[in-house]
């Protein structure tokens, strides 16, 4: 049985929304900013392969469980008209994790403005881990983590 | 035959809370489903922390392991191997911890040494040349089976009985505490009733199930941990990555062979593990990065053991179920848990709980195992009512050849014979 989340956030860069386009739809340049990369394997111009360690935070309890191993399999689904939709699945701890990324791109003064949507379903061994920390504030942190990822590499 | 305390489970925490009562004139009796140390405890990597790995994120652990490495080396010299460990920064993003790490290692008040790291190449050979910062601790490597045996057969000299294949399956409650427990008995497959004032649960990631029997509600997660074991020792310390503790850190020489760790999966049962290809992979990827050698060494086999994560009434919040946490129920009043811990502080927790047990009995006797020279420094030393063909045999190994690796046969031997004196004193 699977657990569905929904996060949403948005956040601005300096770039006009063509370039920024081209930049996550072009996985290549797109997964190396994935923060904490162990390695990728790019499988195609829509499909990359990715491991990278996972910061589950302080709260958890077990040292070596704070900081994990993930495999994904990133797929870029559709991009038209200023949205990208992207389909991760992935394995952490041992647990599946599917993840539907919506993402809008639309110019604003001297940039553009990037407003996310995910829908994240939980395997049941990763839905555990929430009677000991707190999953929503998890997925928070991992999101915004990500997100500076993808600022800091934008920006350049 | 009614007992102080009753100690379940015979690992680490177990057998030290055992020894520490016995020391303190209490009768106690210890019961393990399995033998010493089938549990998480004969499984661990094999590191005697120096608390190194823990100074950033979790000081006060680091700061009990530091102690305790040094402890257990006094008290167990013949089971530890002093070989110290280097802290290797590969990337970049390690180099950038290495301010935060050597800063955490004053505060803990750890002894180190930034070694140069031509220096440091010249000592282990194997070491990735591109290795950009090494920093010495001393870390030691630990024999588990040796460590645990030995503490086994000292609990049994200070009058612990203690029972191999009895298994602990419920408990008999009156009003606020328990009577008995009720035992299985793997050998004849009986069922017994012991008796103890006290009751300890010390079975590890299967404490949940015990504190079940006892009517107390428990949140548990078991997260596996996989180590592989090469053909040969790749290097003489223990190489630890630079950087937050996280999965695939550690490569330790274990004797002759290399052991790479570890992994974190949650899993649904303890008892049910099961090690992918993929587990081996990563970790030899990973160790490759410290030492790129990994890579061309067979892979001999690889094990697993449970960490377990408890929540647990009385055990509130994060700081509580840092590292090790005793506790001391309200309901059964003479039952107490310890949840948690590493290897390397068995001792310490054995001592914190026998406190607590102390404090429920009112005896006011100190712990004394922090000055207690194990069983097995000098084989030849006495063991009660050993048989003399044991002796005989485990005396034998004394200048010959196999001295060194006779020492894990002698303790099992006697191992065995304490396990069989001690079920025909408690009359099984
Ligand atoms: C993968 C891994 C690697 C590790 N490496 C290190 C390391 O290098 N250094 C370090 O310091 N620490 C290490 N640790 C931590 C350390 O191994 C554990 O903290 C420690 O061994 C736990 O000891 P314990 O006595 O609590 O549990 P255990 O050793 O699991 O003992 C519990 C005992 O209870 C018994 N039992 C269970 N149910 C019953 C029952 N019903 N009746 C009777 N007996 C029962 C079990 O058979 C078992 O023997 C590691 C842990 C893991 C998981």
């Amino acid at each position: 049985m699977m657990r569905e989340l929904h996060y949403s956030g948005s956040f601005t860069v300096n770039k006009p929304p063509s370039e920024v386009i081209d930049f996550i739809t072009d996985l290549s340049k797109a997964v190396v900013c994935i923060p904490n990369m162990i390695n990728y394997e790019v499988l195609g111009k829509n499909k990359a392969r990715v491991r990278f360690r996972v910061d589950l935070g302080n709260e958890v309890p077990i040292a070596e469980l704070r900081r994990v191993m993930s495999d994904a399999l990133i797929e870029l689904v559709s991009a038209s008209d200023g949205e990208v939709r992207y389909k991760v699945d992935g394995r952490a701890v041992g647990s599946a994790i599917s993840i539907s990324l919506v993402i809008r791109v639309e110019g604003i003064n001297n940039g553009s403005r990037i407003d996310w949507d995910a829908t994240a379903n939980l395997g049941r061994l990763l839905q555990m881990i929430g009677r000991f920390v707190n999953i929503d504030s998890l997925v928070k942190n991992i999101s915004e983590d990500t997100i500076k990822g993808f600022i800091g590499c934008l920006s350049k | 035959m009614e007992f102080d305390v009753a100690v379940i489970g015979g690992g680490i925490n177990g057998l030290f809370t055992a020894l520490d009562l016995s020391l303190r004139g209490l009768k106690i009796v210890l019961l393990e489903r399995g033998s010493i140390g089938s549990g998480t405890s004969g499984r661990m990597h094999g590191l005697l922390h120096s608390g190194a790995r823990y100074v950033v994120t979790d000081p006060r652990a680091a700061i009990e392991c530091a102690e305790e490495n040094r402890i257990v080396a006094r008290i167990a010299p013949h089971v530890v191997d002093d070989v110290g460990g280097y802290f290797v920064a590969i990337t970049k993003d390690d180099l950038d911890f290495q301010e935060e790490f050597i800063s955490g290692l004053r505060k803990a008040n750890i002894d180190y040494r930034v070694v140069d790291t031509r220096d440091a190449i010249r000592e282990e050979p194997n070491l990735n040349p591109e290795v950009k910062a090494v920093v010495e601790v001393p870390d030691k490597v630990v024999y588990a089976r040796e460590l645990l045996m030995s503490t086994a057969i000292s609990a049994y000299n200070e009058g612990a009985l203690v029972i191999q294949n009895a298994e602990v399956i419920g408990f008999d409650v009156n009003g606020n505490g328990i009577m008995n427990a009720r035992v299985r008995d793997r050998v004849t497959g009986n069922i017994k009733r012991v008796g103890a004032r006290v009751f300890v649960n010390a079975a590890g990631p299967w404490a949940g199930r015990i504190a079940d029997m006892a009517g107390i509600n428990v949140n548990i997660m078991p997260t596996m941990g996989v180590m592989v074991v090469y053909r040969h020792r790749l290097t003489r310390r223990v190489m630890n990555r630079m950087r937050p503790p996280s999965d695939g850190d550690i490569l330790l020489p274990y004797g002759f062979e290399s052991i790479m760790g570890t992994t974190a999966v949650i899993v649904e049962d303890p008892d049910n593990l099961t090690i992918n290809k993929d587990d081996i992979d990563f970790l030899t990827s990973e160790g490759s990065q410290m030492i790129p050698a990994l890579t061309k060494e067979p892979v001999i086999r690889a094990y697993a053991s449970v960490r377990p994560l408890i929540s647990i009434p009385g055990a509130t919040g994060r700081e509580a179920t840092r590292d090790f946490m005793v506790i001391r129920h309200e309901r059964p009043s003479n039952f107490i848990s310890v949840i948690g811990g590493k290897f390397t502080t068995g001792r310490l927790v054995g001592e914190r709980i026998a406190d607590e047990v102390s404090k429920v009995l009112n005896v006011n006797k100190p712990s004394r195992t922090r000055d207690y020279v194990l069983f097995g420094v000098d084989l030849s030393s006495d063991v009660k009512d050993l048989d003399v063909e044991i002796r005989s045999i485990t005396q034998s190994f004394r200048g010959s050849i196999d001295e060194e690796r006779g020492l894990i046969a002698s303790l099992s031997l006697i191992l065995y014979q304490i396990s069989h004196k001690s079920r025909s004193l408690l009359g099984w």
